[in-house]
């Protein structure tokens, strides 16, 4: 011992300050990174039935929208309105904005008011930015309020930590398609920061005026400031052309889409969440239409001429329209801006989990020649909110509550209730009901949008006495303004509901590597807000034209009943299997005495009676990836499609049955911390195909004949073979 | 003269340390450290019906009054002002010793020292692997400059278990992301090996929210970890920690104040799972049957 005390003056002395760790690695506190709320929730534990497409199905795609990617959920319909409108919807109801189906981006509703739906090229999202996508099949307002009537699609972006250095991606394509990408990310203290810029470019489909060309910057920044605060910050800017395929050849609309998104989380040391998030979401879209030059002859039909000119004037011929000069169309803009606030806060104790909050949104909204006034509009709302889950033995009992009160329906009420019992570890049985809303939207409520313009004939001379007596109306009054009404709504909508009733099995088979899901289902909605097209000329008297317009309504009901089933076969890093299969059968019935016999059967037959998904994902370990998708899907109509109102038959459809396969190549080549990324996407292998609108040429009495340019009934958006490659570069 | 001095000096010490008729324990520990406290409390109350008398001091600075035959230290800081201290040749037991620290304090010192290491035995957590995981699971680690000193040692709990095991060192920080975005690609699980530069409260969101992306369950070394994300992993309690350390005490007299081991490792230990991100990964991790089995094999160690 006093050899030691002798020789300890020859060793360097221990210091504390360079030592390689401590026992507070060990036992200090840590933030919760994996929380609830960032943690996809498992299948047999949700209230409701749920399809999680993750990064390895996103990447195995070869999508490049997201509706593309809802193809692999089942239940899901997805159709190409035209090149730059891809739609999705749920057992059916679907028209060109997707408007039964709630789409939310890290919790943001992406759902545009002024259009009453989702118009998914406004969104400034990548799909190198998704972390994965959660989509609830059926009505879930109890959880995220009204417009979550057949579904939510919620998607999470990846947080800004994981994706550090650069990434520059470029795509090549059929159509002209070209696409840039770069990302960077960085890490700033405690704050992890990212920013993408993109370009999209393509020239959409054969035939159609539906171009893309778009450019965006979105950023992010997560900061982690201390155990229990997490601070979120997004944003996002989007210059979005798209050619327009219903209007003239060189329509385009123009629109500026930008969001602001701040979210803050407080997490209790016994683990129970506050959270405070604000959104602000701007849209302005300029639909073009005073860029156009019009010739009235041009556009009134045959029949409407004989009107005008042979049976209101009295003239011997339909020629009187001939020397009007073109106008030009009103300008037809819309600018909405949303603000929205919520407060939420997550209660565990014991067996019990409480999420309850509130929330308060205004929407301002102006629109030119859209609604009966160009005024700026204001639409509040408000929400209160609750979800108990309570697990006794093998039990799990989930009820939510949402009330909303706003300014167009008044209050609404969105229960759930579902019970899961775990049969043991591998099995376990949902049954679950469940009551939602859709609020009509300001343009459900106040559209009027019209054509409103002064008429002079014979190059600036003023409209001649009988065109001017006819527009006047009542036959002594003159006038040379134009007002013409294309849709009107007289107001006094009720929102749609739906109840639903859902029973689900879920099955871990083969260790852990299989996933069944089935759910069968049976839906019912009513008060679905729809058109009639009628006369008006009583009902809109500033209507001089007298033509048809169009009326929203509350016309329709429609029970909703079918199975759904999923496979998913996993074996990590080697291969995956997914297959889905959905039986969808809808009946419609009309209660609105002036809806159409036409929306009826559209209703009816608005989903596909059979879907079949099929993936098959193979990985190399030499980085080499192939994957396969399938799909084959009866025929369905969507609701606004084009053609034929009076088709020669019922089974008359607008998109044919298809098959769709699709196959995706990947090999990556590493370089240490380099990464090279090479795909090659192709498309549509089996067959063309129209899933929206077909392109027919038919005469008069709709049979199909020989294309020429006057007996083209329909434009089509036709899927045929694609191809795409793509190439990114990841460095640091 | 310096030689006499000397003498003198050692033949005071010995003397000294003669006249305690009694065993008596000083445990120096932080006060203001809940973890130090209980750990200090439950091993004051193992030892209440012994015959080991039982001091504390939470003074940075060891007292030489009241006379003791083993100081024990709680926390590194306190083992290394132990370890710093000339005047006090007592023997030195220190508690909540992460493995990387022992490593780089044996050699810089000559005291009477052993250890009560923090971190689980590499097998037993290799062992813990197995059990959930499946054998053929490939465990991917990260190591840091510090814990690549230990690489030899993981591999060889490994043949031990029967586990592949991947290793992937990364030098600085800036190497973190790339390193652990190809060990989760290549593996099924990642083990975490504490490491300041691999480890640390920056680093746990990146590791955490990357792996669950990619599927690939993280095995933690704490409680805070597995709380924090990882999937589920092996820590010691402050009360199992007081527990060893009351046997090593015990064995320490029984030994006529020897130590049989420079380093002991944790023999109570606690297996955690974070059941939603199990849930989420689709694991059915059978918590109990897995503990049954880890102290079996502990027991048999």
């Amino acid at each position: 011992m006093c050899f030691s005390v002798v020789s300890f003056a020859a060793l360097a002395e221990p210091d504390a300050n360079n030592l390689p760790g401590s026992e507070s690695d060990f036992l200090d506190e840590l933030p919760v990174v994996l929380s609830a709320t960032r943690l996809s929730q498992p299948l047999d534990e949700a209230p409701m039935a749920i399809t999680v497409i993750d990064r390895e199905m996103i990447d195995a795609s070869g999508a490049r929208t997201v509706p593309d990617l809802l193809r692999m959920v089942p239940g899901f319909q997805v159709g190409y309105f035209d090149g730059n409108s891809p739609v999705a919807t749920y057992h059916g109801h679907g028209d060109e904005y997707s408007r039964r189906v709630q789409v939310l981006i890290d919790g943001r509703s992406v759902y545009v008011p002024t259009l009453a739906g989702i118009q998914w090229s406004d969104h400034i999202i990548s799909i190198d930015d998704i972390a994965r996508i959660e989509v609830t099949r059926g009505p879930n307002a109890a959880s995220y309020g009204n417009n979550s009537f057949l579904a939510v699609v919620s998607i999470t972006t990846r947080q800004a930590i994981e994706d550090q250095g650069h990434k520059v991606k470029i795509i090549k394509g059929s159509y002209n398609t070209r696409e840039g990408y770069y990302r960077y990310g960085e890490k700033l203290g405690n704050a992890d920061f990212r920013i993408t810029l993109g370009t999209e470019h393509d020239d959409g489909t054969e035939l159609l005026n539906d171009y893309t060309r778009a450019d965006y910057i979105s950023y992010r920044l997560d900061n982690q400031i201390d155990l229990y605060n997490f601070f979120s910050y997004q944003g996002g800017y989007k210059d979005i052309k798209l050619g327009d395929h219903e209007s003239p050849p060189d329509y385009q609309i123009e629109t500026i889409s930008a969001f602001q998104w701040l979210k803050w989380e407080h997490t209790t040391s016994n683990n129970n969440i506050l959270s405070l998030q604000y959104y602000y979401n701007h849209l302005e879209e300029d639909l073009g239409h005073e860029n156009q030059s019009i010739l009235l002859s041009d556009i009134v039909s045959t029949s409407d001429k004989d009107y005008i000119c042979i049976t209101r004037l009295g003239l011997p011929d339909n020629t009187c329209l001939d020397n009007i000069d073109p106008y030009r169309n009103p300008d037809i803009s819309l600018k909405s801006k949303r603000h929205d606030f919520e407060f939420s806060y997550t209660f565990n104790y014991n067996n019990f989990r409480l999420v309850t909050g509130s929330s308060a949104r205004m929407d301002i909204i102006q629109a030119n020649n859209v609604f009966s006034n160009n005024n700026t509009l204001r639409h509040k709302l408000y929400r209160g909110f609750a979800h108990g889950e309570f697990r006794q033995n093998n039990w799990l009992f989930n009820a939510g509550f949402m009330i909303e009160k706003n300014d167009i329906s008044g209050t609404d009420y969105s229960p759930r209730l579902s019970i899961i019992q775990r049969i043991n570890n591998n099995n376990t049985i949902r049954i679950s009901t469940s009551k939602a809303t859709r609020t009509p939207t300001l343009y459900d409520q106040n559209a009027h949008y019209a054509t409103t313009v002064r008429l002079t004939e014979n190059n600036g001379l003023t409209l001649s006495t009988p065109l001017q007596l006819f527009l006047g109306g009542d036959g002594t009054t003159t006038t040379d303004i134009m007002h013409n009404v294309h849709v009107v709504s007289l107001g006094n909508i009720k929102s749609e509901e739906i109840s639903s009733l859902e029973i689900g099995y879920i099955s871990r088979l083969l260790d852990n590597k299989l996933t069944m899901d089935i759910k069968l289902f049976s839906d019912n909605t009513d008060n679905l807000i729809g058109s009639s097209d009628s006369n008006f000329p009583a009902l809109i008297p500033q209507d001089n034209v007298g033509g048809t317009a169009t009326e929203i309504l509350n016309t329709h009901k429609t029970e909703i009943q079918g199975a759904e089933i999923s496979l998913d076969y996993k074996l990590p890093r080697n291969y995956r299997i997914y297959t889905h299969f959905s039986y969808i059968d809808i009946t419609a019935e009309m209660f609105e005495p002036r809806g159409t016999w036409r929306d009826t059967r559209r209703y009816s037959v608005s989903a596909p009676e059979k879907t079949l998904g099929f993936t098959f994902i193979k990985h190399w370990p030499q980085d080499f990836n192939a994957s396969i998708n399938y799909y084959r899907v009866s025929d369905m109509d969507w609701m606004d499609r084009t053609g034929s109102t009076t088709p020669v038959s019922v089974t008359d459809r607008s998109a044919q049955p298809y098959n769709k396969l699709d196959l995706k190549l990947n090999k990556q080549y590493r370089f240490g911390n380099e990464k090279l990324d090479i795909s090659l996407s192709l498309l549509n292998l089996l067959e063309d195909y129209f899933d929206y609108n077909r392109t027919r040429y038919t005469d008069n009495t709709f049979t199909t004949v020989a294309p020429n340019s006057n007996t083209l009934n329909s434009n089509g958006s036709l899927q045929d073979l694609r191809a795409y490659l793509e190439i990114s570069l990841e460095f640091n | 003269m310096n030689f006499v001095i000397l003498i003198f000096f050692c033949s005071l010490l010995t003397t000294f340390q003669a006249q305690a008729r009694e065993q008596a324990i000083m445990i120096s520990f932080d006060q203001d450290k809940k973890y130090s406290n209980i750990i200090t409390q439950n091993i004051i109350n193992n030892l209440a019906d012994s015959d080991i008398r039982v001091f504390t001091n939470n003074k940075t600075k060891d007292p030489i009054e009241p006379e003791y035959n083993l100081l024990v230290t709680v926390g590194s800081q306190y083992a290394i002002n132990a370890l710093n201290n000339t005047e006090n040749s007592t023997p030195i037991l220190s508690l909540l010793i992460p493995e990387l620290t022992a490593l780089q304090l044996e050699n810089k010192h000559n005291k009477v020292w052993a250890t009560q290491i923090i971190d689980q035995p590499y097998k037993r957590q290799l062992s813990l692997i197995k059990h959930v995981f499946g054998k053929k699971a490939k465990v991917g680690i990260l190591l840091g400059p510090s814990s690549s000193k230990i690489k030899k040692k993981i591999i060889q709990a490994a043949s031990e278990t029967n586990i592949k095991v991947n290793f992937k060192i990364v030098d600085n920080a800036d190497q973190l992301i790339p390193s652990l975005k190809e060990t989760i690609r290549l593996n099924d699980v990642l083990l975490a090996i504490p490491d300041p530069v691999v480890y640390n409260k920056n680093s746990i969101r990146g590791i955490l929210l990357l792996s669950y992306r990619n599927k690939t369950p993280v095995i933690g070394f704490s409680k805070s970890y597995i709380k924090a994300g990882a999937t589920t992993g092996l820590y010691s309690t402050p009360e199992q920690i007081a527990n060893d350390a009351t046997n090593h005490i015990k064995q320490f007299f029984k030994n006529n104040k020897n130590f049989d081991k420079n380093r002991y490792y944790p023999k109570n230990f606690s297996i955690d799972i974070n059941q939603r991100v199990a849930d989420s990964l689709r694991l059915n991790i059978e918590i109990k049957n897995v503990n049954q089995k880890l102290n079996r094999e502990a027991k048999s160690e």
